[in-house]
């Protein structure tokens, strides 16, 4: 639609102004009664507690739940701290037990 | 003359700082098939296959349940996203570069984990091995340039020629230019690699040389905490490279890419 036309018909037909007697009537009344449908079916209240199942979610639910901490960054470095001793001790320090230097 | 000989001992057995790098086997399996194929996990492998894990884990558990309002956890890793998607944006282009994003992001998270991995004592630092940062360089940069020759053809070549050259020069020019942009393939590894080795060099040889130090007796045991403590503020820089190499690997690697997308 050209620009012409359209201003041709906006000068026409007149603009939609809200009334009380426009919300009233029976077609947004029963768009409202969706609405209100759709809201009352709604959930209410806070969500419920989900319960950690499983040895990832209780990990997961006491240190990146409610309270998250840094423990879990400790954790990572102990384990590698661990695994590495285990294969440096294995690999080179057993062999120096009775030759310290 | 007995601690002259200690000292002889620690650089036969223990002297070499390149021992840390070593790569060892840790399961292999020898087979006579394939001419007699030797299959391996070595502690390289091991400690990138942690970094995965580690990444993994981090991934899965720090979403907060997808709640819309995060904590802790969960903020740490939209501003990690926030900010590779602000290098993304800033070094690629706004609009074109963002379907590179995925890419870039796993490549930081990669290079950083396993970068941390590293500083933790007695672990293994995998990006200190040139096998790793060279695989990963010469890749990308081969990657680059296809996407340039996808995207341009011939035209990709254009990146040789510096805007307004004069004639006369271009032949210099275009091979100067070309050396530097296979310079690329060796540098961007190169940078990483030789960080985070001489980095873990520098602080086994200071180890080394303290624990001589402070081994020696009660006075110089006292002596040694001043040396120990340039370690502790040393591994404190190292943290910091571990965080800075990560990220310029990163903007190189989206400079890259732009030069391919847009040529200069």
């Amino acid at each position: 639609m050209s620009f012409v036309t359209r201003r041709a018909l906006s000068t026409l037909i007149p603009p939609k102004v809200a009334s009380p007697k426009a919300i009233g009537a029976n077609p947004d009344a029963v768009r409202m009664q969706r609405v209100v449908n759709f809201y009352s079916k709604l959930p209410r209240g806070s969500a419920p507690e989900v319960k950690p199942t499983g040895l990832l979610g209780r990990y997961q639910a006491k240190y990146f739940g409610k309270n998250p901490s840094a423990a879990p960054i400790v954790h990572a470095i102990l384990l590698v701290l661990i695994t590495g001793y285990a294969q440096n001790y294995y690999f080179h320090l057993r062999h120096h037990k009775n030759n310290a230097h | 003359m007995n601690t002259l000989f200690n000292t002889v001992n620690f650089w036969r057995y223990n002297s070499s700082p390149l021992t840390q790098f070593e790569i060892k086997d840790l399961i292999s399996i020898d087979t006579p098939i394939l001419g007699n194929l030797h299959i391996s996990i070595t502690n390289i492998g091991f400690y990138l296959t942690m970094g995965a894990f580690f990444l993994l884990i981090i991934n899965l558990l720090s979403t907060n349940y997808n709640k819309l309002i995060g904590n802790s956890w969960s903020i740490s890793q939209e501003s990690l996203y926030a900010t590779l998607h602000s290098i993304v944006v800033n070094q690629i282009n706004p609009k074109n570069g963002q379907i590179y994003f995925p890419f870039i992001y796993a490549l930081f998270i990669f290079i950083l984990i396993n970068n941390l991995i590293g500083m933790v004592p007695y672990s293994f630092a995998s990006t200190s091995h040139f096998v790793l940062t060279f695989a990963l360089s010469f890749t990308i940069v081969l990657g680059a340039t296809i996407l340039g020759f996808q995207k341009h053809g011939l035209e990709f070549f254009s990146l040789l020629v510096p805007a307004g050259c004069p004639l006369g020069l271009l032949p210099l020019l275009v091979l100067i230019e070309f050396i530097s942009y296979l310079a690329r393939n060796i540098s961007l590894g190169l940078r990483l690699a030789a960080n985070i080795l001489s980095g873990h060099m520098l602080l086994h040889i200071l180890a080394g040389f303290t624990y001589n130090i402070m081994t020696s007796g009660i006075i110089f045991f006292f002596l040694g905490l001043i040396p120990l403590a340039f370690i502790i503020a040393f591994s404190g820089l190292e943290l910091g490279i571990a965080f800075i190499q990560a990220q310029v690997f990163v903007v190189l690697t989206s400079g890259y890419i732009k030069d391919a997308l847009d040529l200069h």
